[in-house]
C-alpha cells in the first residue's frame, strides 16, 4: 500500500467511528473487514485474483455477522 | 521506512563494475554523489529503478526499446554481456526498531550480432532476506517488492531534476499537470487502491441489490407477515375473551338453575294449578330448546349447501368448464404437479443425479442443481394453487353427474329453516305466555323468583350472543390464519432470504461509507495539509532568493490538484512563465517533499541534479530543508551545483562519493586511467577532494573543479 499504514488506517478506524452502531462490536467488526478488503485489493495490484469475488465474500461475511446478531438481540 | 544499504553494478551501461554504499547515519542522513555531466549519474538512477521497479522502470517502459550493455563492449571477447544490479536494502519498523533486510538482483543478458543490433534475453530477478539463521529466498518476490516499495512511488521517490518538472511544466495542457499532480497525490495517499476497492464493493452492492429486487415482493411480504402476527394476537386476544365469556358463562348457568330450582321448588309447594304450571313450563322450554338445537343444525346443513362445489358449477357453469379445460390441459403437459423439486432434492440427498452424474459438495455439477433447486422451489407455490384447483374442478364433476339439483335442495333447506324458526316462534310466545301467569299470580314470592330467573336468562342469553359473536371472529381469523399458515414456510424462506440480503446490503453500505469517508479526508485535509507544507518548504527555499523572494507570496496545491503560486496582491503567477528556473525546481521539489513528509511514508529520496539554475543561497536553502526532513537522502550533484554548499554537504553528507568517466581522458581528465574502455570509475574522494583518478582539468568546462 503506498500510503502509510498507520496513518491510513488512523483515518479509517475515524470513519468507522462515524457509521451507526449495528450492535455492540459493530465497529471493530466493519474495520476489520474493511481492512481485510483494503489488503485485498493490495494482494490484486500485485498479482490478479478473483477481486470481485473475494470482495464479494467479505461484505457477505459481514452481512451474515450484522444478520446473526441483529437477531440475538 | 525503507532505506537503501548500498548497491552493485555489474555491466550496466557505463558502470561496468560500480559498488555503492549510502549512508545510514540519520544524523547524516546525505549520500553525495559528485558526477559531472556525462559520467553516470543518470544511469546510476536508472539502474536502481530497474533493479527495485523492474523493466518497466527503463525509459521507454520496456525492456526491449533500451541498451544495458556497455556501448563499447568489445564483442570478441564475448558477444554475450550479462548485466546484474545487486541492491541491498531494508525495511525498518520505526516503532520497534526492527530491520528486515532484503538482497534484490535483477539481472538480464545481451547478445551482440554485429555493431548495432542485440538479442534481449529475459529478465531475471531473485530477492533474499537476511534472517538470522542466514540468507533466505523470498517466494512471491514481485508481490514483496510491490508491498515495500510501490511502483507507483518511483517518480516521486526517484527523481529526476529536469524530469520533475513535469508537475509544472508549461508545455503540458492544465489538464495533464493537474493529472500528474493528482497521480503522485494518490500513488502517496493510497487514494486509488481505495477507490478501486469502493468500485468493487459498489458492484456487489449493485448485485445485491438485484438480489432483493428479483426476490420481489419484498414489502409484500413483511405485509403478508405482519399480518399474520396481527391475525395470531387478535387469535389469542379472542380466545381469551372466549374463555373469559365461558367462565361468566358457567357462573351465570350455576344462578340461573339455582333460581330455577327455586321457582320450581316454590310452584312445587302451591297449590294443583301451581304444579301444572311448572310441568307445561317445563314442557314448553324443552320444546324451545330442542327447536333452537334443529335451527342450527339445520343451519349446518344449509351452510354445507352454500360451499357445495356442485353449487359453483351450477352457477357458473361456463366459467368453470373454460378454467377446468386449461387446468387439464397443464396436468397433460406435466407442468403441474411440480415433481422436479422432489427429484433434486431426491439427488442432492444421495449425492447422484439421476443421469449418474456424482454431485460431491462443492463440486459444479450440485452448484448447478442446487441453483434449479431453489428456481424450481419458488414455483412451488402457485403450482401447488394449481394443481388443488385441478382437484376442485374434478371433484365438481365428478358431483355434477349427481341428478339432484343443487339449487333446489338449497331452497328446500331453507324453507325447513324457516319452518323451525317459526315453531321456534311460536314455543318462545308459549314460554313468555306462561311466565307472564306465573307473574300474574300475585304471589310476591313467586315473582321475585320469576323475576330473578328472567334476570339470569336475559344475562344468559347476553353471554351466548357474546360467545356466537366471538366464535364467529375466531372462526374467521383461523380461516384467515390457516390460509397464510399454507404460505409461511415459503413466506419465512423468502424472508430469512430478504433479511439475509438486506443485511449484505447494510454491510456494503457501511464498508462503503467508510471507504469514501477515508477518501473524501485523505482527498481534502490531507492534501490541504500538503499544500500548507508544500507552501512552507518553498518559501523558506527561496526566500534567501532576492528577486523571486520579493515577487512570491504563497504557493497552493488545490483540491483540484492545481499548483498555483501567488504574488503580492493575492495576484495569480503562472509557475512556467512567471517563475524562474531556480524556483520552479525548488517549487516541484518543495511539492515533493511535503508530499512525502505528510504521507508519513518513509523512503530514501534520490534526487538527480537537483540544484541545476540555483543561485547558491537557494541552493543552500534546499539541502538544508531536504537534508533535515528527508529519512535518507542521496543527491547526484555536478561540481557547479556544489559550488556555495559545501559546508552543509560537510555537516549532513555520512557517504560521500566521486563518479569519473574514463572517456574523459585526456579532454577533462588529467590523468589516463588505464582501463582501455569506456566506464566509470569510482573515488572516494568528497565534494572537496580529488585524486588521480578524479583529477579534472582547468577550463574543462566543469563549472566549480577544485
Amino acid at each position: 500500500m503506498a500510503v502509510d499504514q498507520r496513518k491510513l488506517i488512523t483515518v479509517m478506524k475515524q470513519s468507522v467511528s462515524d457509521i451507526d452502531l449495528r450492535y455492540p462490536g459493530y465497529h471493530k467488526d466493519l474495520f476489520d473487514f474493511v481492512a481485510q478488503i483494503v489488503f485485498l485489493e493490495r494482494e490484486h495490484e500485485q498479482r490478479a485474483t478473483q477481486i470481485k469475488n473475494k470482495v464479494g465474500d467479505k461484505v457477505s461475511a459481514l452481512g451474515q455477522v450484522i444478520y446473526k446478531k441483529s437477531k440475538d438481540l | 521506512m525503507i532505506q537503501i544499504h548500498a548497491a552493485h553494478f555489474h555491466n550496466f551501461r557505463l558502470l561496468r563494475d560500480v559498488k555503492v554504499t549510502f549512508s545510514r547515519d540519520p544524523n547524516k542522513p546525505l549520500t553525495v554523489i559528485r558526477a559531472e555531466n556525462d559520467t553516470g549519474k543518470t544511469t546510476l538512477l536508472t539502474g536502481l529503478t530497474w533493479a527495485l521497479f523492474g523493466d518497466k522502470a527503463l525509459p521507454g517502459d520496456k525492456r526491449s526499446s533500451f541498451r544495458l550493455h556497455p556501448i563499447d563492449w568489445d564483442r570478441t571477447q564475448s558477444s554475450t554481456v550479462k548485466t546484474r544490479v545487486e541492491v541491498t536494502f531494508a525495511a525498518v519498523d520505526e516503532e520497534s526498531g526492527e530491520e528486515v533486510v532484503y538482497e534484490i538482483e535483477r539481472s538480464s543478458s545481451e547478445s551482440l550480432i554485429d555493431e548495432d543490433n542485440y538479442e534481449v534475453g529475459p529478465t531475471n530477478v531473485a530477492l533474499l532476506r537476511h534472517t538470522p539463521q542466514g540468507v533466505e529466498p523470498v517466494d512471491n518476490t514481485s508481490a514483496i517488492l510491490e508491498s515495500l516499495l510501490p511502483s507507483s512511488l518511483k517518480d516521486i521517490f526517484f527523481i529526476d531534476g529536469d524530469r520533475a518538472l513535469a508537475f509544472i511544466e508549461a508545455t503540458d495542457l492544465e489538464r495533464v499537470k493537474r493529472d500528474r499532480v493528482g497521480k503522485a497525490v494518490r500513488a502517496l495517499l493510497g487514494l486509488d487502491l481505495l477507490d478501486k476497492a469502493s468500485g468493487h464493493v459498489q458492484i456487489v452492492r449493485q448485485e445485491i441489490v438485484g438480489n432483493i429486487k428479483k426476490l420481489g415482493a419484498g414489502t409484500e411480504i413483511e405485509r403478508l407477515l405482519e399480518r399474520y402476527e396481527k391475525l395470531e394476537s387478535t387469535k389469542q386476544e379472542l380466545l381469551d375473551k372466549e374463555s373469559s365469556i365461558l367462565s361468566d358463562l358457567e357462573a351465570t348457568d350455576q344462578r340461573w338453575r339455582a333460581a330455577r330450582q327455586n321457582l320450581d321448588e316454590a310452584l312445587l309447594a302451591g297449590a294443583q294449578n301451581h304444579k301444572k304450571l311448572k310441568y307445561d313450563l317445563e314442557r314448553s322450554e324443552s320444546n324451545l330448546e330442542s327447536a333452537r338445537k334443529d335451527e342450527i343444525e339445520k343451519y349446518q346443513r344449509h351452510r354445507n349447501l352454500i360451499g357445495f362445489s356442485r353449487m359453483l358449477f351450477e352457477l357458473a357453469p361456463k366459467h368453470i368448464q373454460t378454467a377446468a379445460q386449461i387446468l387439464g390441459d397443464l396436468e397433460s403437459k406435466k407442468v403441474i404437479p411440480n415433481v422436479l423439486p422432489t427429484v433434486i432434492e431426491d439427488s442432492l440427498k444421495s449425492g447422484f443425479c439421476i443421469c449418474g452424474t456424482e454431485l460431491s459438495v462443492g463440486s459444479k455439477q450440485r452448484a448447478v442443481l442446487e441453483r434449479l433447486h431453489e428456481e424450481t422451489h419458488q414455483l412451488d407455490e402457485p403450482k401447488e394453487r394449481l394443481r388443488e384447483l385441478n382437484e376442485s374442478a374434478k371433484r365438481i364433476f365428478r358431483s355434477s353427474s349427481n341428478d339432484d339439483s343443487a339449487i333446489g335442495s338449497l331452497r328446500s333447506s331453507y324453507s325447513s329453516i324457516l319452518e323451525t324458526k317459526k315453531r321456534q316462534t311460536e314455543l318462545e310466545s308459549e314460554v313468555g305466555d306462561l311466565r307472564a301467569r306465573i307473574r300474574g299470580m300475585g304471589e310476591f314470592n313467586l315473582t321475585e323468583l320469576e323475576r330473578t330467573l328472567a334476570q339470569e336468562e336475559k344475562e344468559k342469553n347476553r353471554l351466548r350472543f357474546e360467545a356466537g359473536k366471538n366464535d364467529q371472529e375466531l372462526k374467521e381469523v383461523i380461516k384467515q390464519l390457516s390460509s397464510i399458515e399454507r404460505e409461511r414456510t415459503e413466506l419465512e424462506r423468502k424472508v430469512a432470504k430478504l433479511t439475509g440480503e438486506r443485511s449484505k446490503e447494510a454491510a456494503a453500505v457501511d464498508i462503503l461509507g467508510v471507504l469514501t469517508a477515508t477518501t473524501e479526508y485523505l482527498k481534502g485535509e490531507t492534501i490541504d495539509q500538503i499544500s500548507d507544507k508544500m507552501n512552507e518548504i518553498f518559501l523558506s527555499m527561496i526566500v534567501a532568493d532576492t528577486d523571486s523572494g520579493a515577487v512570491i507570496r504563497k504557493a497552493v496545491l488545490t483540491r483540484d490538484n492545481d499548483i498555483e503560486v501567488f504574488g503580492p496582491g493575492n495576484r495569480r503567477l503562472e509557475p512556467d512563465t512567471d517563475l524562474n528556473g531556480a524556483s520552479r525546481r525548488a517549487l516541484t521539489l518543495a511539492f515533493i517533499l511535503a508530499l512525502v513528509e505528510v504521507s508519513g511514508y518513509r523512503a530514501p529520496n534520490i534526487i538527480d541534479t537537483p540544484l541545476g539554475m540555483m543561485g547558491t543561497e537557494v541552493r543552500q536553502a534546499v539541502v538544508r530543508y531536504a537534508a533535515t526532513h528527508a529519512s535518507q537522502l542521496i543527491m547526484f550533484l555536478t561540481g557547479s551545483e556544489i559550488v556555495g554548499v559545501e559546508d552543509l554537504l560537510d555537516q549532513y553528507a555520512g557517504e560521500s562519493i566521486t563518479f569519473t568517466n574514463s572517456a574523459h581522458f585526456p579532454t577533462k581528465l588529467v590523468n589516463d586511467p588505464r582501463t582501455g574502455r569506456m566506464e566509470t570509475l569510482v573515488c572516494r574522494c568528497n565534494h572537496r577532494q580529488r585524486c588521480e583518478l578524479c583529477k579534472r582539468r582547468v577550463g574543462s568546462l566543469d563549472f566549480g573543479d577544485n
